[in-house]
Formats: structure tokens, sequence, C-alpha cells
């Protein structure tokens, strides 16, 4: 839909009118009350204030002599600043005005001298004064003092600037060489300590500063990681930066923020090296650093959301036969056949002997085995398993290790009825009379989950 | 009926109304606007909040808690003598606080209220805060973001034009805001943060060096020794830009120790931290893509930005002096309480409308088949910094061929790997069996004006909708756990109000007599023995001559309130 429509007015190039009516209708359209109106307009309004903003950059430079595309073809995106969109044509003032405060991306000459630029951003590209307005504030004072005045000044602010800028090179390299020294102790490395010394370079809180030792940094780590697996051939270890110092850095340096920058400026096998090792979520924090007081803090067992089904199906009868008795032959194969093969070979014992051993060992096996499956997150026994069922509680929940001891005992306790027993337990309809006696549920899973979608489908 | 707002932070709350003369902030038991966010028992079992529960911090430390907004939307709870307590719990403990507060004050009941939230507070931290009011008793009308609400005071109070940065920082939570003003109209560009960012963790580092310098295990010292060096830190970093060097006596172990802190030594420790603050500025403004020149005004709010190095910071970042001329700590506050009057359409804001954004990207996870180890993709349905409220579609369709449920995880986060997002929740829906990439679901994410989300999944073949998201929501409540909770904190009551402020002064004087010795202390015992004889009179003239007295008496011990 045509924006200026919802908006109420007729297209210009006028950002301030586009504001006003958005500003009046929204007054009608409150988030709150219409939100699906207030999408359309907000939208509506994104899209008129982009239209209207190009146009009148485009005028506007249609005045100034000629639009400039982008001064410096070479810069590459300032880190943590967005690039212009170079789409639109600018006025070379607004260029000049939005240049001069950014941090410069002008690696320090021992990275890449030749690349420097040159121009008036020089300047004010370092030194203490990383002032946005310092250009305007200068340019305010020189109508004040004389001419010679404002020359000397001159001179001697950029002397000075010379000066710190100096300062911060030799301070650059004097951390590099730090890093290197420290990258040669096997020992230190892996700690975190060793590489305070980062965080304490004086200049740290500078953007351009902090850039460029960045990249300095990041350059030795990712070369001396990538040298690691050479020099362990020779049968000697030699330990890799690791994750936690990596991220501490990160910390310091926002390397991952620009990922893409470091990326496509280094080899790009050596970054993803150093990238892939980075692991971790936004902030190194620990929620619990800080809470002061109180006797102790417990951590709460992690919850599993359950999913609750509108109805559950009880198991069948026959089935829960037929997973028993597979239960049964799974145990007799592996722990009676292994124990009456024993006992045969190694002490000697009769074949009878031994099987009636083996038998009773399944059965106790079985019985052991049922408690602890039963009671464990996979709630059901092999052969239950394979059915796709589940031994819940009444509230359809897992059974604890007590409550599934008891459930246990409850078949032991129905045992002796034999074929009395079978027969009681047909008409229970699923719910046999060791699960009533333990208070626990025997379920078809699988059915009950299946329905419950079926349901929510139709 | 008047709606409060409420500022529940991580070191001090506070709460207001918006009335006909304008914003008001209501003062609490002991006529101050700050509530400290501390809870304690006493040892009759009675609920302490405040000051009070401060002052005891130190001699009571295991029935008393600080800084638990750190916990907030975790699965950790807290105990205090033999009661557990969660973070909701507790937050709800101030929140009744405050509540009975503005209920004196006001002469009305009270029941609804907009609570502020950090605006990079995830879904969990917000269900718990909105679960806090509940527990107090208070319907959450809105949880307003607490840049947001700043600036909602500063404009009303400037009635100023142009972008505005925010930048909060509190006790334990970072924030970054960028707002728009223009013709009534508050719209916010970007908001970013970090969640464990704040003046606490400044206090921790000095901590942490001071000890490790000494060579002293943090562990060896008993809780009072520790909650007095938290304490004394805490004092030394507010006084140090004009103090560069303050030589403290610090207990550690059987010893005292001096030991000199300097300005110098402070910078060191702060500037990873101050770095680490650095980063949601600059994300803040690419997200809104606005440069450095583009900011007409840049405001601080919170009580850490009080310090000295944090301004240095932000000035030579943007080149000029932030503006706080309202007080940080309780701007937030007062922004609330306008939201709260916004809310139930008081006249005086007929004509102002506020946009807010979503602070992070949620989505999806999505099959992996380029290296199936690392875990799904995650598939953002809502980028961060979207205007809110929104309600977005996107479309996935089956994997396998034969595949009859497919099953939908919300995640919130800006990694490409799910893995490293926080998990929300989950739902399955069954969909016909066919082919693979023959059927598909359309996932509707909802997220309102609270920063609360919503997900609804269509299936395209039958046209069927569900909303059965099964939240996983860390100390979430099923409805009887929130009744067995309700009951647990009826059963604890606070001390009548006007005995407030003789405890508040017993709990200073009784850290006061810990805190010194010999001579001292043995006047202190006294004082505090004679104060509790007059207490026992029940005459209230005198009793309020005798507290006036001993106030100023250990005004002289302490120097400054600390609080």
């Amino acid at each position: 839909m045509n924006p200026w429509a919802i908006l109420g007015i007729e297209p210009c190039d006028d950002a301030r009118a586009v504001k006003r009516a958005y500003a009046k209708q929204l007054k009608l359209t409150r988030p709150d009350e219409k939100p699906q109106e207030f999408q359309q307009l907000h939208a509506a309004y994104k899209q008129a204030l982009n239209i209207a903003q190009k146009r009148s950059a485009t005028e506007g430079s249609s005045h100034t002599a000629q639009p400039v595309e982008s001064p410096q073809p070479d810069v590459s995106p300032q880190p943590g600043v967005s690039p212009q969109s170079i789409e639109s044509p600018q006025p070379i003032e607004s260029l000049l005005r939005d240049e001069s405060p950014q941090p410069i991306e002008n690696p320090l000459p021992e990275r890449n001298a030749p690349a420097e630029p040159a121009g008036p951003v020089e300047a004010s590209a370092l030194g203490t004064e990383e002032i946005p307005d310092s250009t305007t504030v200068a340019v305010e004072i020189l109508p004040e003092s004389s001419e010679d005045q404002g020359a000397e000044q001159a001179q001697l602010q950029r002397a000075a600037a010379e000066a710190e800028r100096q300062k911060r090179i030799d301070e650059y390299q004097r951390v590099l060489r730090q890093v290197e020294l420290a990258l040669q102790n096997d020992r230190l490395i892996g700690m975190e300590k060793t590489w305070h010394f980062l965080a304490e370079s004086p200049y740290i809180l500078e953007d351009e500063y902090n850039w460029n030792l960045g990249l300095g940094v990041f350059d030795r780590f990712a070369r001396y990681n990538q040298q690691a697996p050479e020099k362990g051939r020779r049968g000697k270890y030699r330990p890799q930066v690791t994750a936690n110092i990596l991220n501490y850095c990160d910390h310091l340096f926002d390397w991952s923020g620009n990922r893409a920058y470091i990326s496509r400026e280094m080899d790009e096998g050596l970054a993803d090296a150093i990238f892939t090792a980075l692991q971790e979520p936004e902030s190194g924090a620990d929620p619990l650093q800080g809470v002061r007081g109180g006797r102790e803090l417990v951590k709460q067992k992690d919850r599993v959301p359950e999913e609750s089904l509108d109805q559950y199906y009880f198991g069948h009868l026959l089935a829960r036969a037929f997973a028993v008795l597979l239960d049964l032959f799974l145990i007799y194969v592996t722990v009676g056949l292994a124990t009456s093969v024993i006992m045969m070979k190694a002490m000697g014992k009769s074949e009878a002997d031994a099987n009636v051993t083996a038998l009773a060992l399944a059965i106790l096996g079985y019985l052991l085995m049922a408690w602890l499956v039963e009671s464990s997150p996979l709630q059901a026994t092999p052969g239950k398993y394979l059915l796709g069922y589940r031994v819940t509680n009444r509230e359809f929940r897992r059974i604890g290790y007590l409550h599934g001891f008891w459930r246990m005992v409850s078949f032991l306790l129905t045992l002796p009825l034999f074929k009395v027993g079978w027969l009681i337990n047909c008409f229970l309809g699923g719910r046999l009379m060791h699960d009533r006696l333990s208070r626990s549920y025997v379920i078809n899973f699988r059915k009950s989950r299946e329905e419950y979608l079926r349901n929510l489908n139709s | 009926m008047a709606v409060i707002g409420i500022d529940l932070g991580t070191t001090n709350s506070a709460c207001g109304v918006l009335s006909g003369e304008g914003v008001r902030l209501i003062p609490n038991r002991l006529g101050e606007v700050l509530t400290p966010s501390v809870v304690g028992l006493d040892d009759a079992g009675k609920l302490v909040v405040g000051k009070t529960a401060k002052e005891r911090l130190i001699n009571h430390s295991d029935r008393t808690v600080a800084a638990f907004k750190r916990l907030m939307g975790t699965d950790h709870k807290v105990k205090l003598g033999k009661q557990l307590f969660s973070a909701t719990e507790l937050s709800a403990l101030v929140l009744r606080s405050l509540k009975e507060d503005a209920e004196t004050y006001l002469g009305e009941e009270v029941t609804e209220a907009v609570i502020s939230v950090p605006a990079y507070f995830n879904d969990n931290q917000r269900h718990a805060t909105k679960l806090a009011g509940e527990l107090a008793g208070l319907k959450v009308e809105r949880l307003i973001n607490e840049p947001t609400a700043a600036a909602i005071a500063y404009g009303l109070h400037d009635k100023r034009e142009g972008n505005f940065l925010i930048l909060d920082m509190g006790g334990g939570t970072f924030d970054v805001s960028i707002l728009e003003f223009f013709d009534g109209v508050m719209e916010v560009h970007a908001s970013a943060g970090d969640n464990f960012l704040g003046g606490e963790d400044f206090v921790e580092a000095m901590i942490d060096s001071a000890l490790g310098e000494l060579q002293v295990n943090k562990n060896s010292l008993s809780p009072r020794q520790l909650q007095n060096l938290y304490m004394q830190m805490e004092s030394a970093k507010r006084r140090i830009s004009q103090q560069p060097e303050q030589v403290l006596a610090l207990e550690v172990g059987r010893e005292k120790i001096e030991w000199t802190a300097t300005a110098e030594w402070f910078e060191k420790l702060s500037t990873p931290l101050l770095l680490r603050a650095k980063r949601p500025i600059e994300r803040a403004m690419r997200d809104a893509d606005l440069p450095p020149q583009k900011i007409d005004e840049v405001v601080l709010v919170g009580g850490s930005t009080r310090m000295a190095l944090f301004r240095s910071m932000v000035g030579r970042m943007f080149g000029r002096l932030p503006s706080c001329h309202l007080d940080p700590d309780t701007v937030v506050a007062m922004g609330a309480a306008i939201q709260a009057g916004l809310k139930s359409r008081n006249a005086a804001l007929e004509d102002i409308v506020l946009t807010d954004v979503c602070p992070y990207t949620l989505g999806t996870g999505v099959i992996n088949e380029d290296s199936p180890d690392q875990g799904e993709y995650f598939m953002p349905i809502i980028e961060r910094n979207t205007v809110v409220p929104i309600s977005v579609v996107r479309r996935v369709w089956t994997a396998h061929d034969k595949q009859a449920e497919v099953r939908i995880d919300v995640y919130q986060g800006e990694n490409r790997l799910v893995k490293k997002n926080v998990y929300l929740g989950e739902m399955s829906v069954a969909v016909p069996k066919g082919a693979r990439g023959e059927e598909s679901v359309d996932i509707r994410y909802s997220y309102d004006m609270n920063g609360l989300l919503e997900v609804d999944v269509t299936v395209v073949s039958t046209g069927k909708t569900f909303n059965k998201l099964i939240e996983f929501t860390p100390g979430a409540l099923s409805d009887e756990e929130k009744a067995s909770s309700l009951e647990k904190l009826a059963k604890l009551k606070f001390h009548p109000r006007e005995d407030e402020e003789n405890r508040a002064l017993v709990a200073r004087g009784e850290r006061l007599y810990e805190s010194s010795l010999g001579e001292q202390r043995d006047y202190i015992a006294k004082l505090l023995g004679n104060f509790d004889r007059i207490l026992d009179g029940q005459n209230p003239a005198e009793i309020k001559k005798a507290r006036a007295k001993l106030q100023e008496i250990l005004d002289r011990f302490d120097g400054e309130d600390w609080i």
C-alpha cells in the first residue's frame, strides 16, 4: 500500500513533515490498542521517511559541486560503527562531518604504512582528544586569536598530537612484545591472569588503539595456534591459546563483533580457527557473582517440561505378558547362560543344576532390572519400551526409585497366587494387582500420544 | 484507583505515582524514597526489608540477602535461616513492602502496578518479574524497560526533541537505549545491554584484586568479615574520585591490615568492565544506524553512572558531557509512574505515545545438515530491535519422508547455533504424513508491549492452528506451587510500621558495635542498652527524643550514611 496514503499526506521530501504526520496518526493508532494497524503505520512511516531522506539528499547534492561517492574507496568498515550507506550519495560537508569523529581505520605504521591515508584526518586522528567536534571547536577559537597565534597554536597542537600518537605506537609495540614473550612460556599460557596486562595497557579504552592492538593480538594468537601441531610432532607437547583466554580477549577487543572484517583482512583459515574456538554466549559473567548474604545458594534441579496428554490408555494384559517373557528371555540369554556355562566348565556342576541356578538368577536379575529401569528416565523395561509402554505414578509422571522398589515387592507378593492370580488379572482392565497394590500405572504411551496428536488435528 | 510505577532494582527500589500535580515519589516507612532491595528474616522470624535489612547484612548474613535480582529467571534459590526462597519470592517481598508504603501514602488500596525491568532482560526474567508482582498481590499492568522509563521522565521533563542515548548502569545490569522524541512520540530505535554488568561487579573486582594482593582466599573469610569488606569497598568506590588515596582497615582472618586503595588501582581493575560496557553502546548505535554525532543528548541513569571513570569514558566516546540533571537513582521510578498514569489514561498524557523494540532476536531451531554435531541452526523469526507489538510468520517444511510430527523449539538470542541461545519452550504439532518437503507449517511469533512472546503454529494443509506452548521457564510455578508460595509468603509479617525507624537505628547500632573495638564498643553497647530500655517504656515522646539523640551519636561514629 502507498505509505503516503496511510500517513495521510502528499509525497514530499521533508522528513520533518513525515514525522509530524506519523505522530498525528500514531495518536489515533496506539500500539497497545491497535497492534496491527500500528505495524502498518510504522512500516509506512519508515518507508516514507526513507524516501524523503533520499530525495532531499539527492537534491542537496545537486547544490554542491558534485556528489562524492566515497572519499577513500578502500576504507574498511569502522569497528563498532555502521558504515555509511553507499547507495545514497551525500554532500561533501556531511561526509566530512561524519568522517572525523569515527575511530579512524588507520592501522599503526608498522602494519601497513603505505596505506595510511593522507589528508586532514591525520591531525585529529590520534591524540588524547578524540572529541568529535574538535574541528568545530578549533574553528570557533580561530577568529578570536590573531592569525599568527592561530598558526602557532595549530602547530603546537599538531606537535602535541604527534607526540601523543608516538606514545601510543610505542605502547602498542611494547604490549605486542609482551604478548610474544608470554606466548613463549608454555606453563602460563592457559592462565587468564597471564593476560591481564592487556587490560592494563593505558590507552585500551581508546577505540583506535584498542582496535589495532586487538588485531595485533589476534594475529599473534592465530599464528601461534596454527604452528602448534608442527612442534607437537617432535613429541613435545605445546599448548594452544585456549578458549578461556580467547574469550577473555574477546571481551577486551570485541573480535566476534567485528568478525566479518577480521576474516576479510586476515587469512581466512587463520581467523576461522580462532572464531570457532571462541565458544561462549554473550556475557561471560556469572549470575551468582554479586549476590550477597543468605546461608547458601541452592540450585534447583532442572525441570524438564513434561507434556501432559489429554487421556492415557492402559497397557494390554497380553502385551505385558509378552513384554515380561521377552525381558526374561533377554536376561536369561545374557546372565543366565553365561552363569550356567561358567558353572559347568569351571565348577564342574551337572547341567541340570546349572540350569536351575541360571533360571533362578535370571528371575532375580529380571526383578532387579525391572526395578531400576522402570524408575529411571527410561520408565520401561526393554520389552515394554519396545511396545511403547511406560510405567508411571498416578499423576502419569515417572516413579521414583523408592516407589519402584515397592512396585517390585508388590509384584513378588502377587506371584504366589500363580494361575489364580492370572485369572484375576484378566478381569482387572489393564490395571493388574501389583499395579494397584503399588499405586502405579503401566500405560501405552505410544498409543496415547498418537491419539492426542490425532485429536489435535481433527 | 491509582496505578503505581515501581523500579525494582538490584540495589535499590523505588516507587512513584502520577497525580494532578505531576509525578510524586512515594516515601517508605522511614520517610525515604529509596528502599534497598535487601530482604531478611529476624530472630523472631519476622520479615525485614529495606534499610534495616541492609544494616543486618553484616551481622546476620545467613538470614539476609541482597542483589538477588541477578538470580531472576534462573533456578537458584537462596536459603535464609532454614527456609528456601526463590529470587521471585524475594522480589515479591520487596514489592509487598513498596505496595504497603504506597497504600499508606495514598490512603487507598493499590492492586495494580507498572514494573520496570532492564531492557535486556530475557523472556524468562520478564516472566519471573511478572510473577513476583502477582505474588505480592499486584496485577502487573505493564512491564516497562528501564531506559525507556528514564527517557519518559526526561522527555516529559525537558520536552526537547531529538535523538537520545540512554545509558543505564545500575547495581547489576547495564542497558543502552537509543530513542527519538518528536511531536509527543517517543520512539525507541534500539536497545542493547549486558544483564550481568553493574556496580556490584566493580565492587567484586575490587575485592578480588585486594584479596589477591594480600594472598587471602575469599572462602577463608567469615561471612561477617566478607560483608564488612563489601561495605568498605563499596564506600571506597564511591569516594575514590574525590579521595584518590584511601587507607582502609581490612579485617582479614585474625589480623587487621591497613590497605590503601588508590585511584590508579581502581582504574586498572575497572578497565575490563568499562570495555564490556562499550560493546552494547556500539551495538545499539550500529542497530539504530546512527553515528555518534547524530546523538543529541547522552543521558545517564542508575547509581553506577556516578563513577567518574564511567563518565569520562562516555565523554570520550561522544565528545560531550552527558546529562544527568534528574536524580539517576529515582528517574526510572518516575518514568514507570508516568507510564502507569499513561496506562490509566491520565488526561495530561493524552498526546504522548511510546513505541518500543524487542532487544533480542527470537526464532526457532531448524535442521543443520552441514554439521549435525553442532546442533540445530537458529532461524530468526523476529529480528532484534524490531518495533513492538509485532507479529511475524515464517514457514518451515518437513525434513523427512513420512514425517508425522513437527517440533518447534523456541529460542531467543543472536547466535547462529541454537545451543548458544536461550531456550524458551517447545511445541509439537502433528502433520499428515507425506514426502519430505510436502507438508509445511506456518510459525507465527507475536511479541507484545511487555516483551512477552506468544507462539501460534498453523499446519498449512489442514489449516489447523495450535498455540499450546510448553514453556521452559526456570523458576516458573504451577498453580499449586503458586498457591503454596503465596501461603509461605503470607506467613511472613512485617513489624508494625511505626517501629521501623527504631529498628533501623538499632540495626545500625549493632553493625557499628560489631565493627568497632575497645572503648568505643563498650560505649555503643551502653547506648543501645539505654535505648532498648526506653523502647520498653513505650512512651512515644521519650522514644522520639532518645532516637534523635542516638542518631546524632551514631552519625559521629559512622561519618557518613553508607546507604
